[in-house]
């Protein structure tokens, strides 16, 4: 599976949203735009995390071939022109350059004339390091959605009771 | 002479925009926090903002949109000179919510006043 980077296709589902009769020029709904921006990056973190996780004990099928690299999320701030507001989104996937393990294995069918097979750079340890801190960031960008709907319910409650 | 429009109100107004403008600027450091070399941004007080601008405390225009405007721009964003901590940002939405909450309910009971007044009145 591969993890989307560039434009933020997920952010189509808040424009739906937002489109049906609901101005995107207010603050509290670019505040909404920049937290889902900011739990669509780390989804995709996660993502990259997951695929690491799964793959640590990847070897290669044949002598020679390379095993599974490590991925790594890069994010990026850029100005969404549209909707007027700073966002985060996945830059690119760049991948990890140490090199691979060297496992001594004869019997694998990736193995060398010595018996050595090349295994993923994935440290399951530092991912599961990683999960934590990426789960860390996407609940920050929940909580700050979160309160952002408490503004605004708030306002609407004040001109509902008036 | 509008009572809705006062000096008071269009304080009140403009403070939930500068709270607005906040829980945006504070949103955006949260998604921020991973990227390497990010920086914090916060947006300027708002007695600052408040003096610069030269709010119109003044009755006269009352019905003026313009007085209830706070008009921020990018000068109003600063960006400092440290990492972007989650935990301390979450800690700043919130009291920047709690801010906004409270002056909701200074607009509530203004309108519950208005609504008594024109009860007896009548």
């Amino acid at each position: 599976m591969s993890i989307p980077s560039g434009p933020i296709k997920g952010m189509s589902v808040m424009n739906t949203q937002l489109s049906k009769g609901m101005p995107t020029n207010g603050s509290l709904l670019k505040g909404l735009y920049v937290a889902t921006s900011g739990m669509i990056a780390q989804n995709q973190r996660t993502l990259a995390i997951t695929q690491n996780i799964g793959n640590a004990q990847s070897r290669p099928n044949k002598p020679g071939e390379q095993p599974y690299r490590r991925k790594i999320v890069i994010f990026q701030d850029f100005y969404d022109t549209t909707k007027g507001v700073n966002l985060v989104r996945v830059k690119r996937i760049a991948y990890d350059t140490t090199p691979p393990k060297k496992v001594y294995s004869p019997g694998d069918p990736g193995a060398d004339k010595d018996g050595f097979v090349l295994e993923s750079n994935v440290q399951a340890v530092g991912e599961m390091a990683d999960m934590r801190d990426a789960s860390r960031s996407h609940e920050a960008a929940t909580k700050a959605f979160e309160k952002i709907i408490q503004m605004l319910q708030s306002t609407i409650g004040v001109l509902k009771n008036a | 002479m509008n009572i809705l429009h006062t000096s008071l109100t269009s304080l009140i107004h403009q403070r939930l925009q500068y709270l607005n403008k906040r829980s945006e600027v504070l949103t955006g450091n949260i998604a921020r926090a991973d990227m390497p070399g990010a920086k914090r941004q916060e947006i300027r007080p708002f007695r600052d903002i408040a003096k610069q601008k030269t709010i119109n405390f003044s009755h006269q225009d009352s019905e003026n949109s313009q007085q209830y405007t706070l008009d921020l721009s990018a000068k109003d964003i600063k960006t400092e000179d440290k990492e972007i901590e989650r935990e301390m940002e979450i800690m700043e939405m919130n009291h920047n919510t709690l801010n906004h909450q409270a002056l909701l309910d200074i607009v509530s009971n203004f309108y519950k006043l208005y609504k008594y007044a024109i009860s007896r009145s009548g």
